[in-house]
């Protein structure tokens, strides 16, 4: 009986734990991605997926999420774009907020990269990367990931435009 | 590489005819002692057929069909040490009937770096040069088109109709978790339902991951492509919580345990592995990080993921990282349950290069 008031008890627990995630993501993580066409030639691909903590995480980018949450990420969102007229080049961008923003551009990534001066607090072009191109940045509280699966030289200039946009208004947010 | 397009009732007799051969010739008989012998579907501990070709993918990482298809059947080929595809394939799913059904467990949890389709679609030839109805034949993974995974971002197109091959995730509301099967995780006390695209939907199933490092396991291919066949992260809200302890610990042995289940161990028949392209820093979530243009054909799933450690390792040392290797002690976990050979010295390589 006691045990069994314990799992309701704990069920309860938890359900109200997962509807507070819900309910208490802020609108302001949203509010950092590009709309629509805001880069040129770009549209929003889906809809933006979010997650909170470990579990929320997870849902969305499955074993990677242990990882992010270590080095202190503690919500995300993730939308792609697809470039209009253009079948298959897919822009898909990462922002996690976390407690210590920096931290995860520095522990989180062991490739080689070259930085890319400009964009937030530090940003860096990861250039390891097979038939696709990805950029990084962090601006206090947030770290942001870029990629499109396009090895081309001009893939690393979309990707700064998305960058750009996206630390502005995180300027603007905060 | 020629057609080998059969009638279906060829094919049929000659499965019959190959697995009557295994019983009579010594060569290439499975395995029905010692080492690895648990498993049923392991007819070949420790052999691996590594074939490669760098002319199968493009310097902008696409791929090239006829030499992926080319890949694969070489790989069965040199995999089974028969002549013809028929045969090999015969082999490999034995006692086929027209009305059975073949499923292919892709892995598109990150469409960024998926089973590439062009691999699938080289098997679905290869499925289908022997008999096997289109409809019969069901790629799969955990979720159809979601967040947690995509057929389409991957470059599949999605089909549960009754006319071709069928794409489907088990969150499609034909498929779903079967509660007859379970599959058992004993050292975290845990049991699962698993899809019933592994379990009733299918009499054997093709096991397609693609290498990619992992932050918890070192590496995710072979063995690891079997969490997408049970909930974890879809599960009830409670069973979800008890689900997080199969990443405890490196996942070492959940990873071993989970394959050690018959539903996966007995029906498996080949574990193709897709390292055309592969990553070995920022996974498993980021794009490709390197190029190994390689296929990898197996019915040990231990030998393949020791292969595919391999190549991850070797790229992290060349870039100057840690290698992955100390994470990975799911492998030998699963080597001592004898689902397969992870003694390198033990293995039998068989490497082809094409192009």
């Amino acid at each position: 009986m006691r045990r069994a008031f314990c799992l309701v008890a704990a069920a309860l627990l938890l359900a109200g734990c997962e509807a507070w995630q819900h309910a208490a993501t802020p609108p302001d993580l949203k509010a950092l991605l590009p709309e629509s066409g805001e880069i040129p030639g770009f549209e929003r691909d889906g809809e933006a997926s979010l997650g909170q903590g470990l579990e929320g995480l997870a849902r969305i980018i499955d074993g990677a999420a242990e990882k992010y949450v270590k080095f202190s990420a503690e919500r995300g969102i993730f939308q792609d774009y697809a470039i209009v007229h253009e079948r298959g080049e897919i822009v898909s961008v990462a922002i996690y907020q976390a407690r210590d923003a920096g931290k995860l551009f520095r522990e989180g990534y062991e490739g080689r990269r070259r930085p890319e001066p400009g964009i937030g607090q530090e940003a860096r072009a990861r250039l390891e990367l097979f038939g696709a191109t990805a950029l990084d940045f962090y601006q206090e509280p947030y770290y942001v990931e870029l990629s499109i699966n396009c090895g081309r030289p001009e893939a690393i200039e979309h990707l700064r435009q998305f960058a750009e946009a996206i630390a502005r208004r995180i300027r603007t947010s905060s | 590489m020629k057609n080998n397009k059969i009638s279906r009732r060829t094919f049929i007799q000659s499965s019959g005819l190959s697995v009557a051969a295994w019983a009579t010739l010594g060569q290439g008989r499975p395995a029905r002692g010692g080492e690895a012998a648990r498993s049923s579907g392991n007819l070949w501990p420790g052999r691996v057929a590594a074939v490669s070709n760098p002319g199968a993918v493009t310097a902008s990482a696409k791929l090239q069909p006829d030499q992926v298809r080319e890949m694969v059947d070489r790989a069965v080929l040199e995999l089974t040490g028969e002549k013809s595809l028929e045969e090999a394939w015969a082999l490999l799913l034995p006692g086929l009937k027209p009305e059975d059904a073949v499923g292919i467990k892709a892995n598109v949890i990150n469409p960024k770096l998926p089973t590439h389709p062009e691999v699938v679609a080289a098997v679905v030839a290869g499925l289908k040069a022997i008999g096997v109805k289109e409809n019969n034949i069901v790629i799969w993974d955990r979720v159809s088109n979601g967040t947690l995974g995509s057929f389409a971002k991957s470059g599949y197109t999605l089909n549960d109709s009754t006319a071709g091959v069928r794409c489907l995730g088990t969150d499609h509301e034909k498929v779903g978790w079967d509660s007859q099967v379970k599959a058992r995780v004993p050292s975290v006390n845990l049991e699962f339902p698993v899809s019933r695209l592994a379990s009733e939907m299918v009499k054997y199933t093709i096991n397609l991951p693609v290498l990619k490092d992992h932050n918890t396991p070192g590496i995710t291919y072979a063995l690891k492509n079997y969490y997408g066949c049970i909930p974890l992260l879809d599960a009830p809200l409670l069973a979800k919580v008890k689900a997080s302890r199969m990443h405890t610990g490196n996942g070492n042995p959940q990873i071993a345990e989970l394959y050690n289940n018959s539903v996966f161990r007995d029906k498996t028949r080949l574990h193709l592995g897709d390292a055309l392209l592969f990553s070995h820093v920022n996974g498993p979530g980021g794009p490709a990080t390197g190029a190994a243009y390689a296929i990898h054909a197996t019915t040990d799933p231990v030998a393949m993921d020791m292969v595919g450690l391999e190549i991850v390792d070797r790229k992290r040392r060349e870039d100057g990282l840690e290698p992955v290797a100390a994470k990975s002690g799911y492998i030998q976990a699963a080597a001592g349950l004898g689902l397969g050979v992870a003694d390198r010295a033990k293995m039998d390589l068989r490497e082809v290069k094409l192009g």
